[in-house]
């Protein structure tokens, strides 16, 4: 059906056929809508003319005495109309005034709606010409996406997205055991403001949906900070506004995350390093092939343990992710302690589009849903990480903010933080790429969550085993998935050509008198291994940073529990690109020979790099004994 | 400064700086390795069986180019027992397709390999020219991309063939899982990084990718080092400003970090999509027997729409955003 405004003269309906025509519920909604009724309602054929073409499925005609009203707001109208009714609204939408003959007055609006409007006409017209989208009534004040509302319904819209999504999360923890702890997290971000809020309103709203307690948890990153004054006023700000609530206040220190889980694993005085061994130092390659957690001694407290860390990362996209699952640790370290069921954050629309696109760029598909759904799954403590404001985008939460005069901290810019300027990181990339196209088409973010929404874990992931540095079930073929899109090794080429059945006709000479010639150089690299590595360390990490580097080897060689730990294949698909961007550095600047290579490693990394490598060493030992299902089909035949 | 040695057989000069790896290698191991890869895929996959009959897509572009010459070297290389032919498809427009088709006929004579033309004109009466003319310049490209997947196919039961490769290098794939995660398109999203399309359905010639996870630099560069002849002129009518967006995008993470594209097409592969999201079911066109999610296929319902002179007919309108063309709507 086809609606097309024309000002040719058309016969009015008869007046008894438009009595019977229009459903009930339709013709209830007209009345419920007085700002649009408003005016001669009778003796307008606007109406009537509308309904009787729904009704007909007919085109719609807008008669030349109904242009006696701007031409902008019939438009309008007729849009709202069609929107009423339901189902015919897109369709008003999309082909109206599209008419051989428009009248001059139609013939300016159909000329404005072709003629794309810039965004922000498209919000002025819509603020002057409608009614709050919502109530039909306020004058509205914010254009959000297509629609305009007045304060009131926009800011009851952005609570009752928050209780309709909370409503889904918290039924399966209800039916497991009833009132559960919940923690929220607040970083002292707006949305991270506007979902303080909401909790608390939630919570005092009535008894029965109250939960058994909450915390409120901040982490507390002024470790990184360059400006200290800055990072304690601003934390003294979180501090203030986590008083204005009765929930429990925590504070987790950034730095903490290099305390163990469990004390008794670690020797006091010991700590993990990441030792980086790239291919060769002076080769042209900018990808690692070794990575080794190897215990040393320390007497650098947290503090600087973290700031030595961060500032040997070069890359500004490994660094963002460290700290991102390093906050993630720490939420849930916090979550566990204080028995809580579950994490808030404020992830919202725009936040979670970003990540979306973050990840898969960083080739985080696996655990793509785990990170933006409604509800992570349950860690192996049984505890998830919900985003209540899913479907919230950021503009909402500032003008949520904004209007409600919210109390917030002073700003504050970490020179850490996940904001590096231009194109210097993934997330960085991602968020402009996407706050951007919004931009332009104001349903990306929403589009982009509603996508993801429909994706589950990777079948290829095995919740048992946990990438070591993210925490995140890993998939096991990182390296090998890359090896085999990638010829990057001599080695690998000779593989590759082996299976040639003709004598390379198409290769210069040359070549396979290399390919014959060159087996001793990786041979010797093998073999050299141990000796560089340590050597790399005495000659590279600076004396503050480790004091006994070379006690290294001692300790290597004194206890199976202290062996190197070669991280490399414990690592997920996302962490492994991200480690093996580490020394980039050394080879983009060659000036810089006396580069650090090690990197300060939180105890739950190695610990669960040390276990997984003990698991594999097991599994291994028993690998003839253990039955895959062809095995069994050769035990079931031989019965 | 010495010369800087190539990092893999450290022997020869290093002429070039690898996109993927950013490692400097010398021209011939630059090739090996080029050529190397896309073998690895092919065995991997199992792409080809021995005797297939294999139609290479040919647009007279650098991918297409580049395909066709390394398939007939690894074809005689590894032995792959495989009969190669060239297919093109002509969409009618005066001064791109014409002169690319020059091209793909000069690269006919050049690696001996029996070319096929298949016209829009012959299958649909309508050249693209034409259907600009009707339709206007901004849903041209569904067009296109609709009818050459379908020109394709039948061009390959013309020539009688098992399979036909396109041209789609990494860089393609991972902008169209960018792209459908964009506009929401699950069922897409999920087929879009399968090297090969099932090809279960009876007719349906099987389709594959072996450049999947070759960066389109690479090719530009084996084909600027191999002095490849190619025509490089972008399509009069392509402009699509989304597209636009996430192919700039992507230039912009692979500069961030080489291996982005690899790491999307990673990443795409391992989406799975829940159980319960209900996904367009492929059955068979009534008219013309095609693969078809509906009841008509959309070439037969876009040629209903130019031949009774709705042209807008079976275009969506979506508000926000274009249509743009699938992966299959790229120049083969």
């Amino acid at each position: 059906m086809t609606f097309s405004a024309t000002a040719q003269a058309m016969s009015s309906p008869p007046s008894a056929r438009v009595r019977m025509l229009p459903p009930p519920n339709a013709m209830t909604t007209l009345h419920q809508a007085p700002e649009l009724l408003r005016g001669p309602c009778n003796d307008d054929p606007f109406e009537e003319q509308m309904l009787w073409a729904f009704r007909h499925n007919q085109n719609v005609f807008v008669s030349a005495r109904s242009t006696v009203m701007p031409a902008s707001v019939a438009q309008g109208r007729l849009a709202h109309l069609a929107r009423q009714l339901g189902t015919m609204c897109s369709r008003v939408e999309n082909d109206r005034m599209e008419t051989a003959a428009p009248s001059p007055a139609i013939a300016t609006a159909a000329a404005a709606s072709t003629v794309p409007l810039t965004q922000h006409q498209q919000r002025r017209r819509l603020l002057r010409e409608m009614p709050c989208a919502k109530c039909k009534t306020a004058r509205p004040k914010v254009v959000v996406r297509q629609d305009a509302f007045c304060v009131e319904c926009f800011q009851r819209n952005v609570g009752a997205k928050f209780r309709t999504v909370l409503g889904k999360l918290r039924t399966p923890v209800e039916d497991a055991g009833g009132r559960a702890q919940m923690m929220v997290a607040y970083s002292g971000g707006t949305a991270s403001r506007v979902l303080l809020q909401l909790a608390d309103e939630y919570n005092k709203a009535s008894r029965s949906q109250r939960f058994a307690g909450f915390y409120l948890c901040h982490v507390d990153e002024s470790a990184l900070a360059q400006d200290q004054d800055a990072a304690t006023a601003f934390l003294e700000g979180v501090r203030r506004v986590a008083a204005e609530f009765t929930f429990t206040y925590v504070e987790e220190k950034l730095e903490n995350i290099f305390d163990s889980d469990d004390p008794a694993s670690m020797p006091a005085q010991k700590h993990w390093m990441l030792s980086v061994m790239p291919t060769r130092l002076q080769s042209s390659s900018i990808f690692a092939e070794e990575l080794r957690a190897v215990l040393q001694q320390t007497t650098l407290c947290n503090a600087e343990k973290l700031r030595l860390l961060f500032s040997r990362i070069q890359s500004a996209t490994t660094r963002e992710d460290i700290l991102e699952y390093f906050r993630q640790v720490l939420l849930r370290r916090a979550a566990r302690r204080h028995e809580c069921a579950a994490v808030w954050t404020a992830d919202t629309a725009t936040r979670v589009a970003i990540r979306t696109i973050a990840n898969m760029a960083k080739g985080r598909g696996a655990t793509l849903s785990h990170e933006t759904a409604q509800t992570s799954e349950l860690d192996e403590h049984g505890i998830a990480v919900w985003r209540p404001m899913r479907d919230t985008l950021d503009k909402e939460a500032v003008l949520y903010v904004y209007q409600r005069a919210l109390s917030m901290p002073p700003p504050l810019r970490w020179p850490h933080h996940h904001r590096p300027r231009g194109k210097a990181s993934i997330g960085r990339l991602s968020q402009d790429f996407i706050v951007g196209l919004e931009r332009d088409f104001p349903a990306t973010a929403n589009t982009v969550t509603r996508t993801v929404g429909k994706l589950t874990p990777s079948a290829a992931l095995d919740p048992t085993r946990r990438c070591p540095l993210c925490q995140r079930p890993a998939d096991q073929d990182a390296a090998d998935w890359n090896r085999l899109c990638t010829v990057a090794t001599l080695d690998a080429l000779r593989a590759g050509l082996a299976d040639a059945k003709n004598s390379l006709p198409n290769l210069p000479l040359t070549f396979s008198d290399v390919v014959v010639t060159s087996s001793s150089t990786t041979g010797d690299r093998g073999d050299a291994k141990c000796g560089d590595t340590t050597a790399e360390c005495c000659g590279s990490v600076n004396a503050g940073a480790s004091t006994s580097c070379c006690e290294n080897k001692a300790i290597k060689d004194s206890g199976t529990d202290d062996k190197p730990i070669d991280l490399l294949p414990t690592l997920c698909y996302g962490c492994f690109v991200n480690m093996r961007d580490l020394p980039a550095v050394l080879t983009f600047d060659p000036s810089r020979q006396d580069v650090d290579v090690c990197f300060p490693l939180p105890t739950f990394v190695g610990d669960m790099a040390r276990q997984r490598v003990r698991e594999e060493q097991l599994r291994e030992h028993i690998q003839d004994f253990l039955l895959d299902d062809s095995d069994e089909g050769d035990a079931n035949d031989e019965v | 400064m010495p010369p800087t040695p190539c990092s893999i057989c450290q022997r020869e000069r290093a002429m070039l700086r690898r996109p993927k790896t950013l490692q400097r290698l010398c021209r011939s191991c630059f090739y090996a390795v080029f050529e190397t890869e896309v073998h690895q895929t092919i065995q991997r996959h199992g792409l080809f069986k021995r005797g297939d009959r294999v139609a290479i897509g040919a647009s007279g572009g650098k991918d297409s180019t580049v395909l066709a010459y390394v398939l007939k070297l690894l074809n005689e290389r590894y032995d792959y027992g495989l009969e190669l032919f060239l297919l093109s498809v002509d969409e009618g427009i005066t001064g791109y397709r014409d002169d690319s088709l020059e091209t793909v006929k000069r690269n006919r004579d050049q690696y001996a390999l029996p070319l096929k033309i298949i016209s829009y004109e012959e299958l649909y009466g309508w050249t693209m020219d034409r259907i600009v003319e009707a339709v206007g310049r901004k849903n041209n490209c569904t067009f296109c991309g609709v009818f050459r997947r379908q020109a394709l196919d039948r061009g390959a039961l013309l020539l009688g063939v098992d399979h036909i490769v396109t041209g789609h290098n990494a860089d393609d794939v991972a902008e169209t899982v960018l792209m459908n995660i964009l506009r929401g398109d699950i069922a897409r999203l999920q087929r879009c990084t399968e090297i090969m399309t099932a090809g279960d359905a009876e007719g349906a010639v099987r389709r594959s990718k072996p450049f999947k996870y070759a960066y389109e630099k690479e090719i530009v560069m084996y084909a600027y080092f191999k002095k490849l002849d190619y025509f490089s002129t972008e399509c009069i009518y392509s402009p699509n400003a989304y597209r636009g967006y996430a192919r700039a995008f992507l230039k912009d993470l692979e500069a961030s970090r080489p291996s982005a594209i690899l790491d999307i097409i990673h990443a795409g592969e391992a989406l799975l999509i829940r159980a319960d999201v209900k996904m367009p079911t492929q059955g068979q066109c009534e008219r013309c027997g095609y693969v078809a999610s509906n009841r008509l296929c959309k070439a037969c319902v876009l040629l209903e729409g130019l031949n009774r002179g709705l042209p807008k007919l079976g275009i969506s309108g979506r508000a926000s955003v274009p249509d743009g063309p699938a992966v299959s709507a790229k120049q083969p």
